[in-house]
């Protein structure tokens, strides 16, 4: 067999993908609300005889689609979450189909029917015994919220997997060779006391004060880590009013750094200085 | 970061909590499966119709001051001058670490990972722009058609060429060395309140 009638394979359903992305994008959702996307792409794999695991790591979007009991195993994935307030039409002009409704701006419903092509031309091959093997599709939601991949490797989703190959929109056509940073999110809780901020100050203690000295803190650490690091950060709460000191106050603290040279690759520990020599 | 939230909490007598909520890891690149994606770029065409390429004239001509950082700079001034860009060229990130983060990056520790980028929206849109949203609906099935057929040529390859297997997870062990992949995800971490925030 050649290259050339695997590709052939996917030019012969042209339109049904199309068809399958564009109602993908007529109908986004945002992540792990993915309910109709990961349908419909779920019924299209089991159409063509694949076997199909729903549900995947407790989150009702996850599926991992499977032809063939041989090995090697090999797998591609396919996201399909849209991202929040970005609805748009297919217009040349700034218009909102529905302004505040979700959109495809990472364009996942092409992600997400590309690789669907992608495995049924490899099925194909496999039925027709010019390959040995199986193929996966892993359906990966949440993307934009980077949750799905992760719970679904916990939950032993790529353990059988010998080699994945995939993909994502963007303006060149290109292969990576590149890596990026690692990242750890934390949400960060301070606990005061509560008092009248005129009255009795004194009696209180500000979780705000601890939310302000930990961003001060965070920018003297910016001097001490590796180029690469970055740290950000928001306060999500910072009290109600200001004339009570407020007795709850949290940020939400990421810290991003490359995991090349870690022995342990934890972004955190890279943003720990290391303790002053004396 | 733990202990800069101590110290603080030390310093205006609070009491601080630090959760992880999640984590991703960095990608381990891996070339073997990079080069085999790019020799199916060459092989598979890019469907694109005169339609298709106008549409994308007048999305591109929207753009406000597009960049082409993300092409080599001898390729620049074509990308500029493009509507799409889609002759395949080679990973322009080899040896860089991108800005950004992934949980691509945690199958990467897992399993070897071969990633390619497609040319689904007029040359220099950014990502999560109304330009990508507006492209999505039927410019960029051309490349998602062409996407499909990379994708199919390099699992193929690997099922029919085991010295492609062998090689693309030889690597991943050498790039991976001694580490060990550790969940980044807390115990009780649940899914569904990274949406809930």
């Amino acid at each position: 067999m050649s290259k050339q009638d695997l590709f052939e394979e996917i030019d012969g359903e042209r339109d049904w993908l199309t068809d399958v992305s564009e109602q993908l994008w007529e109908n986004p959702e945002v992540a792990l609300q993915e309910h109709d996307s990961a349908a419909l792409l779920r019924d299209a794999l089991r159409e063509e005889g694949f076997t199909v695991e729903s549900g995947v790591a407790g989150i009702d979007t996850a599926f991992v689609a499977r032809y063939g009991d041989d090995d090697p195993v090999v797998g591609t994935m396919g996201e399909f979450d849209a991202l929040p307030g970005m609805s748009q039409a297919a217009k040349a002009e700034r218009e909102p189909i529905e302004a505040g409704e979700p959109g495809h701006g990472c364009g996942h419903n092409l992600f997400g029917t590309g690789s669907l092509a992608g495995a049924i031309a490899v099925k194909r091959a496999i039925e027709r015994g010019d390959a040995e093997g199986s193929v996966v599709y892993l359906g990966t939601p949440a993307e934009e919220v980077g949750a799905g991949k992760t719970y679904m490797i916990r939950d032993g989703a790529f353990d059988d997997v010998d080699a994945v190959v995939s993909w994502h929109p963007d303006w060149i056509n290109a292969p990576n060779k590149g890596s990026c940073l690692a990242v750890d999110s934390f949400d960060v809780a301070f606990t005061g006391e509560t008092a009248h901020a005129a009255k009795s100050p004194e009696a209180g203690r500000s979780a705000l004060d601890g939310v302000q000295l930990l961003g001060t803190g965070i920018e003297y650490m910016r001097e001490h880590v590796a180029d690469a690091v970055r740290i950000h950060y928001v306060v999500t709460d910072g009290g109600q009013a200001a004339n009570v000191v407020p007795e709850e106050a949290a940020m939400e603290v990421m810290v991003r750094a490359p995991t090349a040279s870690r022995s342990r690759p934890s972004p955190s520990a890279c943003a720990t200085p290391p303790r002053a020599r004396r | 970061m733990r202990d800069a939230a101590e110290g603080a909490a030390l310093m205006s007598g609070t009491d601080v909590e630090v959760t992880q909520t999640t984590g991703m890891y960095g990608v381990l690149p891996n070339h073997a499966l990079a080069d085999s994606i790019r020799a199916n770029m060459d092989a598979a065409e890019f469907p694109l119709t005169d339609e298709q390429e106008s549409f994308a004239a007048e999305l591109k001509a929207t753009l406000d001051d597009p960049s082409y950082a993300g092409v080599p700079p001898e390729r620049r001034d074509e990308a500029a001058e493009s509507a799409m860009f889609t002759d395949p060229i080679d990973a322009p990130d080899e040896g860089e670490t991108g800005a950004y983060s992934t949980d691509s990056g945690d199958v990467s520790w897992n399993v070897p990972l071969g990633r390619f980028r497609a040319a689904t929206w007029p040359a220099g849109t950014p990502a999560h722009s109304w330009q990508a949203v507006a492209a999505g609906k039927d410019l960029g099935t051309a490349a998602m058609l062409f996407a499909g057929k990379v994708v199919a040529g390099s699992l193929y390859d690997l099922l029919t060429d085991e010295e492609l297997l062998a090689e693309a997870t030889a690597e991943f062990e050498a790039r991976k060395g001694d580490r060990e992949y550790e969940s980044p995800l807390p115990d009780d971490a649940d899914p569904y309140e990274l949406t809930d925030r």
